[in-house]
Parts: C-alpha cells; sequence; structure tokens
C-alpha cells in the first residue's frame, strides 16, 4: 500500500475544461422554497427555480433548457430539450429568456441583494478589516485552487472587486502555496507551506496575521471568488461549480449527475468503491452517482474498496496517534470517548469546539475509530442541547 | 429477480476521513513482538531451553485465558490482535529462567485477566498487563520469582543483589560490556540490554514507538542515579550501573509505553517518563527489592490521569 501524499500541490494543473452536458439535471436544494416552479414547466438557463426564504443563500437556477421533470423537497429534476406542446398545432410553451442584471454602481445593500438573486451565497462576505483569499487547494488530491489562479485570473480579479465591495476591507492578502507565483491586483501575497492541513481556514488566517482567532477576517476561497466573478463577468445566475475530478478541474453544470462528471473525467468507480464528494479527508462519500453536483463543491474522489483498512467499532488503545497530528491542539481520543459515553459536558470541558475538522485524527488512528463522526456528532448534540436549553428559558419568562 | 439486475450500483457510504494511514492495532503488536526477537534469541543462547519453554508456556497461557474469557464474555473473540502473545512474551521476559511452570501459568493469566479482561479488554486496562502479572506472582512467590534463587546452574552473577547486600565493589565485579551483552543474572529477557536496545530502535525506526517515554525513562534514572553518585560515589555506582541492570531497557522501551497506561500529549509523556526513572533508583536506593524497576512503572501509571491533566491550550484558546 502506497501511503497517501498530503501535499497541496498537484505538480502539474491542466487546463480548467467544460464539463459534460447533462441529459438531466438534479439541482440539490438547502431549504430553498419549492413554490416558485411547477412540474411540466419550461426553463431556459438561468430560469429560476427556487427562491431561498434567507437574506444571504444564493437563490437556485436552472442552468439548461428544458423542462421540470419533478420537485421534491431535496431536489428539481430537469430534462433537457424543448419543451414539447400540449396538442397538436399549438407552440410549444417556451419560458421567457433571462437578461443579464447590471452589477456595477450598485450600493452594498443593492449589490447584496441582487448576488442573492444570481444564486451567490453571501453569507461569508461579511464586513471586516482584512480580507484574505484563500488560495490553497483545499484538500490532498485536490488541484483546482491552483488552476484556477494560473489560468482565471481576470474572472478571479472581477469576483474580487465585487467582494471588496461588500466587505469593505482595507487590506487585501493572497493565500498561496510556497513557490506559486500567482498574483491577483490589489492584494499583498503571503506564501504558506503547502502540506494539508494548512489550507483550512482558520490555520491560513494564522499564518497571515499571527493570531488564532477568526475575528476581523473574512475569509473568501479562490472557488467561490471564481463563482462572483463568472457573475460579474455575466450578469447572469451562478449555476456552475468547478470540480476536480482524477488529474481534471472541470467546469460543471450545478445538477448534473455525478455518473456523467466521472464518466467525462474518464474515472469508472467499482461497486462497493467510494465515491466521496469532496476531498479523501472530509468529503461526503455517497451511495450512488444519481445524485447531482451542488453549487460549492470542489471535488469528486474515488476511494478504492480496498485501498485502506476498514473503520471498527473497536476501544480506543490510548495511543496518542491523533493528539500528535491535532492542529487543534486538542484531544481527540479523549473527546470520542466521551461522546461515545455520553459525557457531553466532559468534551465540551475538553474543547470540543476547537476541532477543525480536518479528518487528520480519523487517518491517524490505530485502532480505526471513526474519530471524526464522533466530534461531529459531540457538537451536533451540545448544539441541540443549547437551543432546548435556550427554548425552555424563552418559555419560563 | 428482473429488478435486481437492474437495481444501480451502489458505493460504500462511509464516514470521512476516506483515507487511513494503514496502522492497525495487530500491525503495532505484531512489530513490537519482532522488536523482542533479538532479546528472547539471547535468553535462549544464556539459558537454553529452559528460557524457551518459559517464553512459550507464558504465551500459550495468554493466550488460551483471553480466548477463554471472550467465550464467557460472549464476545469475539480478540486473541488474532496479537496483543495476547505480546503480553505473555513480556511477562516470560521478567521470570526467572528456571521458573517452575504453574508460576508462569499464574502469571500469565493473572496478566491477562486482572491485568487486562476485567477492565474489559484492550483498551480498558488502566496498568501494564504484563506487569501486573508479574507484581502478583513477585509479590506472592517470591523465592519461585526470584531469579537469584532459582537460576542455580550457572556462573553468570546479579549485580543488583551484589550491590544490595554485598556492597558496591562486589557489584563492580561484572564489566559494563558484560551488562550490555547480558551476562548477568535476571529476569530471562529483561537483562539482553543490547538486544533490547535494537528492538527499541527498530521501533522507533518505524515510527511505532515514540522516544519520548523510553528518553524520559533513561534521562530520569541517569540523573537521580547522578544525583546519588555525586553525594557519595563510595557507596553508589555510577548512573551507567543502574541503566544497563535490572529491567530498565525492557521497562523503557516495552512497558513503559504500553499505550492503554501511559499518557498522551508530549509533556505529559515526559512527565510519566522521568516518573518512571526517578522511582525505579529510589526503589533501588531505599527500597527492599535489588531491582524495582516493574513497581517504578506501575506507580507511574496510576498517575497517568494526572499526566493527562498537562495538555495543551486548544487552538483559539485565550
Amino acid at each position: 500500500m502506497t501511503k497517501p501524499r498530503f501535499s497541496l500541490l498537484s505538480g502539474s494543473s491542466g487546463p480548467v475544461q467544460a464539463g459534460p452536458e447533462p441529459g438531466v439535471v438534479r439541482i440539490p436544494l438547502r431549504g430553498h422554497s419549492t413554490k416558485t416552479i411547477k412540474k411540466k414547466a419550461p426553463v431556459n438557463p438561468g430560469t429560476l427555480v427556487a427562491e431561498h426564504p434567507g437574506t444571504s443563500v444564493g437563490d437556485a437556477h436552472s442552468p439548461i433548457l428544458g423542462v421540470v421533470a419533478d420537485v421534491t423537497d431535496a431536489e428539481v429534476v430537469i430534462t433537457a430539450g424543448p419543451a414539447q406542446p400540449a396538442k397538436e398545432g399549438e407552440a410549444a410553451p417556451t419560458a421567457p429568456a433571462v437578461a443579464p442584471v447590471p452589477l456595477d454602481g450598485l450600493s452594498r445593500d443593492d449589490l447584496k441583494k441582487a448576488l442573492k438573486s444570481l444564486g451567490v451565497s453571501t453569507s461569508a462576505f461579511a464586513k471586516a478589516p482584512l480580507l484574505v483569499v484563500n488560495g490553497l487547494n483545499p484538500e490532498p488530491g485536490t488541484h483546482i485552487a491552483e488552476a484556477l489562479l494560473a489560468q482565471c485570473r481576470e474572472t478571479l480579479e472581477k469576483g474580487l472587486a465585487l467582494v471588496q465591495k461588500l466587505v469593505e476591507p482595507p487590506s487585501v492578502v493572497l493565500a498561496v502555496p510556497a513557490g506559486s507565483a500567482a498574483t491577483l491586483h490589489g492584494c499583498t501575497v503571503k506564501q504558506l507551506s503547502p502540506v494539508y492541513p494548512s489550507s483550512l481556514n482558520p490555520l491560513v488566517v494564522k499564518a497571515v496575521t499571527g493570531k488564532e482567532s477568526m475575528n476581523g477576517v473574512t475569509v473568501v476561497s479562490v472557488m467561490d471568488l471564481y463563482g462572483v466573478g463568472r457573475v460579474a463577468e455575466t450578469g447572469l445566475p451562478l449555476t456552475e461549480t468547478v470540480l476536480t475530478v482524477g488529474d481534471k478541474a472541470l467546469l460543471v453544470k450545478v445538477g448534473t449527475p455525478l455518473a456523467d462528471v466521472l464518466a467525462q473525467a474518464g474515472v469508472a468507480p467499482e461497486p462497493c468503491d467510494r465515491v466521496v464528494v469532496g476531498g479523501p479527508l472530509r468529503g461526503k462519500a455517497v451511495a450512488s452517482t444519481d445524485a447531482g453536483v451542488a453549487k460549492g463543491d470542489y471535488a469528486l474522489t474515488v476511494v478504492p474498496a480496498a485501498a485502506f483498512p476498514p473503520v471498527t467499532d473497536k476501544a480506543c488503545i490510548n495511543c496518542g496517534e491523533c493528539v500528535l497530528v491535532c492542529p487543534s491542539r486538542i484531544l481527540p481520543g479523549f473527546i470520542t470517548r466521551f461522546v461515545e459515553f455520553k459525557l457531553f459536558d466532559k468534551a465540551k470541558e475538553y474543547h470540543i469546539e476547537a476541532c477543525m475538522e480536518c479528518g487528520l485524527c480519523g487517518y491517524a488512528c490505530t485502532a480505526r475509530r471513526p474519530l471524526m463522526q464522533f466530534i461531529r456528532l459531540g457538537k451536533q448534540t451540545l448544539e441541540l442541547q443549547a437551543s432546548a436549553l435556550t427554548a425552555c428559558r424563552l418559555q419560563g419568562e | 429477480m428482473a429488478k435486481e439486475a437492474t437495481a444501480p450500483t451502489l458505493y460504500t457510504v462511509a464516514a470521512p476521513p476516506h483515507w487511513h494511514c494503514g496502522r492497525t492495532v495487530t500491525g503495532v503488536m505484531q512489530q513490537y513482538i519482532l522488536a523482542l526477537v533479538p532479546a528472547a534469541v539471547m535468553a535462549v543462547v544464556y539459558y537454553g531451553l529452559p528460557a524457551l519453554r518459559v517464553m512459550a508456556l507464558s504465551c500459550a497461557t495468554a493466550v488460551a485465558v483471553e480466548a477463554l474469557c471472550c467465550r464467557i464474555m460472549d464476545r469475539e473473540s480478540s486473541v488474532d490482535d496479537f496483543h495476547a502473545v505480546l503480553t505473555g512474551l513480556l511477562l516470560a521476559f521478567l521470570l526467572p529462567a528456571m521458573a517452575p511452570w504453574w508460576l508462569v501459568v499464574m502469571g500469565a493469566a493473572l496478566s491477562i485477566l486482572i491485568g487486562k479482561m476485567f477492565f474489559g479488554g484492550l483498551g480498558g486496562n488502566p496498568l501494564c498487563p504484563a506487569v501486573v502479572g508479574w507484581a502478583i506472582v513477585a509479590l506472592s512467590w517470591k523465592t519461585q520469582a526470584d531469579p537469584d534463587a532459582m537460576v542455580l546452574s550457572t556462573m553468570l552473577i546479579n549485580p543488583l543483589t551484589q550491590l544490595k547486600y554485598l556492597g558496591l565493589e562486589a557489584a563492580q565485579q561484572v564489566s559494563t560490556t558484560d551488562m550490555l551483552l547480558g551476562r548477568q543474572l535476571g529476569a530471562l529477557g529483561a537483562t539482553q540490554v543490547l538486544a533490547l536496545l535494537a528492538g527499541g530502535a527498530y521501533l522507533a525506526a518505524r515510527g511505532v514507538l515514540r522516544l519520548c517515554i523510553p528518553l524520559a525513562f533513561l534521562a530520569g534514572v541517569l540523573l537521580t542515579a547522578g544525583i546519588f553518585f555525586m553525594l557519595d560515589p563510595g557507596v553508589h555506582p555510577s548512573p551507567v550501573f543502574h541503566l544497563l541492570t535490572g529491567s530498565v531497557v525492557l521497562a523503557a522501551f516495552f512497558l513503559a509505553t504500553d499505550p492503554n497506561s501511559s499518557p498522551v500529549t508530549r509533556p505529559g509523556m515526559v512527565a510519566f517518563g522521568l516518573t518512571c526513572g526517578v522511582m525505579t533508583v529510589l526503589i533501588r536506593v531505599y527500597g527492599i527489592y535489588p531491582d524495582g524497576t516493574p513497581f517504578a512503572v506501575l506507580f507511574a501509571a496510576l498517575f497517568t490521569p494526572i499526566f493527562d491533566l498537562i495538555r495543551p491550550k486548544p487552538f483559539g484558546a485565550r
């Protein structure tokens, strides 16, 4: 077995290629309202299919010309191709064409609203005295940040101009892996160690400011910047995301089935392999490749079935390997045992909230326990307990 | 049936991370056993077949008792992780080569029972199982567990006993080279200093063993023995003498580093190792035992929960 490498450099980053032309798209919804669109409605590229009730989560739009085949709470399914007329002789129904929205000269609040309606989530662009552009590849095995910085500088700079309007920072820092020649207009460049986990936002901020705190800093990834840049260039809704698949970087339409993307990249997973949306250390494994690509996805990783020893439910043997690799300097072994035995208060006492969820503890675990899973469970339970407590207090008043 | 034929391909769903370093409990135990092989060979060279007999009996008993425990507890058998073999081998290393069979069986059985399975198996034990087994038989059957009393047909002498009962001059009959090569009387594996050092170096080179505890242990021994030596060189032997006699090297590399009973953070490991080292020399100088190394390890392991409180501030904490 070859040991995985944690280098964040790919060595060679090919050009960003166009993704597959899907015959059907499944646009994932994240709390979006499904009242916006009906079944069988014709849609154009850029037609609004679902609005989000929040003020900062982007709306969902159709990436293709087609007809809405199904609407569920989780996804909107659109089949490609022009709509068929209901009766013979009638003209086929069509959706109105989508006009570009001018973004120049808008005030901060108007720009925020405009971006949300164009499908860009603006929650991460809070006002701050420092804006850091995270130009490191998010995880080992991904190389889109590198590819975008090398090849799509103009788009990134347009995106950066819009983000700067929202964040209003006096200074902008671009964090790049050591040895990279990438620059962006108006950015100070900071070179970081190109070894995972240095690409995690808290660690990037620490390397830039020297402080272990995210207060007063807004971090934007190059991938998000590229999305905003595309919107700025076209004035049309954001319906694409850039994915690393194998050794390729693909510009994929949101909702494209994972199977199509894998086929385009020439990656063929066998049954029982793991197909992971995201990188190998933090990504989410999916059971089926029918699901659509979501906005903000940055990688599709295939892990062969027998490549690594499987996770077990064995007891922690207290070897301390997780402690040695933890960038948050917490004791994952102790915390996960507390969570395992439902001692959530003890887990809190041992600073479970400081975990950055980098996945290295589970990677190094001799007993092969699902450490990150336990930590996420603990965090979620503590959050639920806290919200239940708040609800009780409000009732008592 | 037709439905099954058209069923979509399903992929494995698992929690992240999806990579693993490949280190497993079984693999680590195998590495430890491999690292003990040189010392086992040296033991057979010096003590002959009786040493082999003790090692084989101890390992076999440990494995059998663990298998039996798993059966009684209605659990999946855990003997295939090699921890029982390792425990049996370490216990044998602490026993004299001529130990009676029932003593070996008792020691190995109690190591697994009281040292490990009573606490729920590997991962639950608060103390190193082999040391627990040794402590019980050494306190219960003092003569049978004592190499000086059991190994009579030998020209080897035990420097620690000489030091305890006959003074410094008698203890210095054995040269440093002889002590390194294992030409001294003692527990069958614990005195094979050079072979154990080689095993420890192998483990450290493979990344299985973190050197914090062993180095702190040896430093603790050297420091404390150095202080005594400086105070009165006429009564106390040199620090190197303490390092190369008894079971110091075995304990530093293989007993104190037992993962369950040792702390997890680097500062905690150093404090733990130093405690072991300091206690070893203190027991030798003031205690009633010529060699107190396993007791020092047990003593320090009792404080592991306290050493575990020495932990760094988490990221972002003020």
